[in-house]
């Protein structure tokens, strides 16, 4: 009689101790997995940290052999000097035309894009299976073939130098891939709501703007980061597309400050790509709810 | 709430549509220069031409030759007020992809600045405007260059590019180690021979002295237009046929030449090439002060005298052995395109790029030291010990150009150049003899330069 306590002690105890291992076991598991992640995140972001370090070095510190995150003497000399590095403008002025551009193909790509899709996931037309199949085509077109002829078909317009090459084509609904997905996306939208709406008499376009457009808001935000990206980013179009320096963008700025044949003040340019990339961080933070929304239940990955 | 959205969507695409608008209204008008000239020449009667030019002006550099570039042409369009300069300026990526798109689109720039090496794939493809009737009539005047330099830029029968700057090649030394063992100094006109006698001679004194670290002399390798084509030159061959249209340096001076480049290593006076490999990118074994001797450029003196940490030392580069095979060379070039509406006007602006005093001195050595003699010999005020130096010698090239002279660029030959370079390495590291170096490299720069014929 005297035992039973004990066993069922002894079986709490046995309990316990295994639980206590399990414990110890899936502590390590964790210790070692979010080791490993955190030595996978050091090693994708070192390149980011060694360019903030290296914006806030004198220039002959940079690539001196003994490395340290923190700089020696730490400067904001390069910022003052990357700002004014241009002879003709101040980087403001560039980081202005920028945002001009990406803007423009921003906003252009949410019209054109959303309409197109609505279009084709809403409406029914005839030859709607042969629009969207070329539409689709044009992804698989390289940029490359098509560089020559569409600068002539520019330069005959009398558009190089302006952002028209970029904003006007972007309001054409030219992003297969943006139309794509959101395609998908409005898929995913009940009929129902758009058939109850067309009996309250709506029209094509009222169904558009009132019902889908607002429950597309994820993807649109998805078109919205990636074309800002993607034109942020860009460099062989702005290269081939703007020749005056007064329009000149981020991109070919930084570029025009690296020469293989003589010597670049390197410490400036870090510090104008510190500047240069945070816009794209910033949106992407501020609107990373919806980002990921918008990818995912696109059934799209980015 | 929707409606806003859109409206407000829409309104935006519309106001940046018109800032775009805005915008190429006011660059069309550098398009029609010539119809914008004719309607404005009665209104006023400017200058010297007495109408309103308008050019462009295109090169790639970093952040000071933009400034020096800049502020060089804004003194010129101060002093011809009838002439407009576009300035179009960017690095070195991207550079020759956009020139190509603008020229198929025939929307070429005026003035451009083009590698030293490049200019005939240019004038293969009709690209380029011939300089000569400028030259001859004293627009762009280049009898205070070197004629040797200019006429590599001669290309059937006329010029058509200009040197922005020159370069030629000095001999620079380690005067701590000589003096540490006693050797007397290298001099200008060595030949050859007399060089890898001198790096043996200091080469053995090192070993002689227990140190297996130092070496005579750094290899004498890379460019193919320069370093290869002297020895071949002095040795009696030459690098393409006489119409640039196929390679002629597999012959036996071609081979001749290799060995003759390859010895120092085989004999031990130079270090091997997986030592130098280590080196950390951009520094040399000269820098490093691991051999007596290098041959380089002489606008690297500046940055040698100041990383090094030896005294320096600086001669004209040895000569052939049976001919003075020293020339200068181009740092870069500037052409005229076909594609010009203004080219006389482009020509005085090149011109006045290489020949103006003012211009000078704001230019500076940002393109090379000056191609002009008396720019050059203008631009010692104020310079270092070291620049007065380089200047001399510079100069002092002039009395043995001529003697050995180096041929003009084929079609396509930077791709040409890199393959030698890493060829050469291969040949260096004892993995392929210079015979079959000389094969491969022969049907690469054949097969190359017939893309262009």
């Amino acid at each position: 009689m005297q035992s039973m306590p004990n066993v069922s002690g002894q079986l709490a105890e046995a309990r316990r101790k295994r639980k206590r291992k399990q414990d110890v076991k899936r502590g390590i598991r964790f210790a070692l997995s979010h080791l490993l992640l955190i030595a996978g995140a050091l090693l994708m972001i070192f390149p980011l940290l060694w360019l903030i370090s290296s914006s806030f070095k004198l220039d002959n510190e940079i690539f001196s052999r003994d490395f340290s995150f923190i700089p020696r003497t730490f400067t904001f000399d390069n910022f003052r000097k990357g700002w004014n590095s241009n002879p003709q403008y101040s980087f403001f002025h560039f980081f202005c035309n920028t945002l001009c551009l990406v803007g423009g193909v921003a906003v252009g790509n949410i019209v054109s894009c959303s309409l197109t899709a609505f279009a084709i996931s809403r409406l029914n037309f005839p030859g709607k299976k042969l629009v969207f199949s070329i539409i689709i085509l044009t992804l698989m077109l390289p940029g490359q073939v098509t560089l020559i002829p569409k600068y002539l078909i520019f330069s005959n317009l009398g558009w190089l130098s302006t952002y028209l090459p970029f904003i006007v084509p972007a309001f054409m609904g030219t992003q297969a891939f943006f139309i794509y997905m959101m395609v998908q996306f409005m898929r995913g939208i009940p009929g129902e709501l758009d058939e109850s709406a067309r009996i309250d008499g709506c029209s094509s376009f009222r169904i558009y703007a009132s019902i889908i457009l607002p429950l597309s808001k994820p993807s649109l935000c998805s078109v919205a980061i990636f074309s800002f990206i993607w034109t942020w980013n860009d460099f062989l179009s702005q290269l081939i597309y703007l020749s005056e320096v007064r329009t000149y963008t981020v991109s070919l700025i930084l570029n025009s400050l690296v020469d293989a044949t003589s010597k670049s003040s390197w410490g400036s340019l870090m510090a104008l790509t510190l500047i240069s990339i945070l816009p794209c961080v910033l949106l992407y933070f501020l609107m990373q709810k919806y980002f990921v929304e918008g990818i995912a239940t696109s059934g799209l990955k980015g | 709430m929707n409606k806003k959205f859109l409206s407000t969507a829409l309104c935006g695409a519309l106001a940046l549509s018109a800032l775009a608008g805005c915008s190429s209204g006011q660059s069309a008008s550098s398009a029609p220069a010539s119809s914008a000239a004719a309607s404005s020449a009665v209104s006023s009667a400017p200058a010297e031409s007495g109408e309103n030019i308008s050019l462009r002006f295109m090169w790639w550099g970093g952040e000071t030759r933009h400034k020096a570039t800049v502020e060089a042409l804004d003194l010129y369009t101060e002093q011809n007020p009838g002439v407009r300069i576009e300035y179009e300026y960017g690095g070195w990526d991207g550079y020759f992809d956009k020139l190509l798109t603008q020229l198929a689109g025939n929307n070429a720039p005026d003035i451009v600045q083009l590698s030293y090496t490049n200019a005939s794939e240019y004038v293969v493809r009709d690209q380029l405007a011939p300089l000569d009737s400028y030259i001859e009539s004293g627009l762009l005047r280049t009898d205070k260059l070197n004629q040797t330099l200019l006429d590599t830029y001669k290309i059937d029968g006329s010029y058509y590019a200009v040197p922005s700057g020159v370069n030629v090649q000095l001999l620079y030394y380690n005067q701590t180690m000589f003096d540490e063992f006693g050797i007397s100094y290298p001099t200008s006109g060595m030949t050859f021979d007399e060089y890898y006698a001198k790096a043996k001679e200091l080469n053995d004194a090192a070993r002689a002295a227990g140190r297996e670290d130092i070496w005579g002399m750094s290899a004498y390798t890379n460019a193919l237009d320069v370093n290869f084509q002297r020895v071949l030159i002095d040795f009696g061959g030459q690098l393409w046929n006489d119409d640039l249209t196929a390679a002629a340096f597999n012959s036996p001076e071609g081979i001749q030449a290799i060995e003759y480049v390859k010895k120092p290593l085989d004999e031990g006076f130079c270090p091997p090439p997986e030592i130098s490999a280590s080196n950390p990118a951009g520094v040399t074994d000269f820098a490093l002060g691991r051999v007596g001797m290098f041959i380089d450029n002489a606008t690297s003196a500046a940055g040698l005298a100041e990383t090094a940490d030896f005294t320096l030392g600086m001669e004209l580069a040895p000569f052939g052995n049976n001919k003075k095979v020293t020339w200068y060379q181009a740092s870069q070039i500037f052409v005229i395109t076909k594609q010009s509406a203004n080219p006389e006007a482009a020509a005085k602006v090149i011109d006045y790029m290489l020949n103006d005093e003012a211009a000078g001195k704001i230019l500076a050595y940002e393109r090379g030291i000056p191609v002009n003699e008396d720019i050059r010999a203008a631009s010692v005020e104020g310079k270092s010990e070291i620049e007065k130096k380089e200047l001399e010698l510079v100069d002092g090239a002039a009395e043995f150009t001529g003697d050995g002279v180096p041929m003009p660029f084929p079609p396509g030959y930077l791709d040409v150049h890199s393959e030698f370079e890493r060829l050469q390495e291969a040949v260096m590291y004892g993995q392929s003899t210079p015979e079959e170096m000389m094969n491969s490299l022969e049907s690469f720069a054949n097969q190359t330069i017939g893309k262009f014929n």
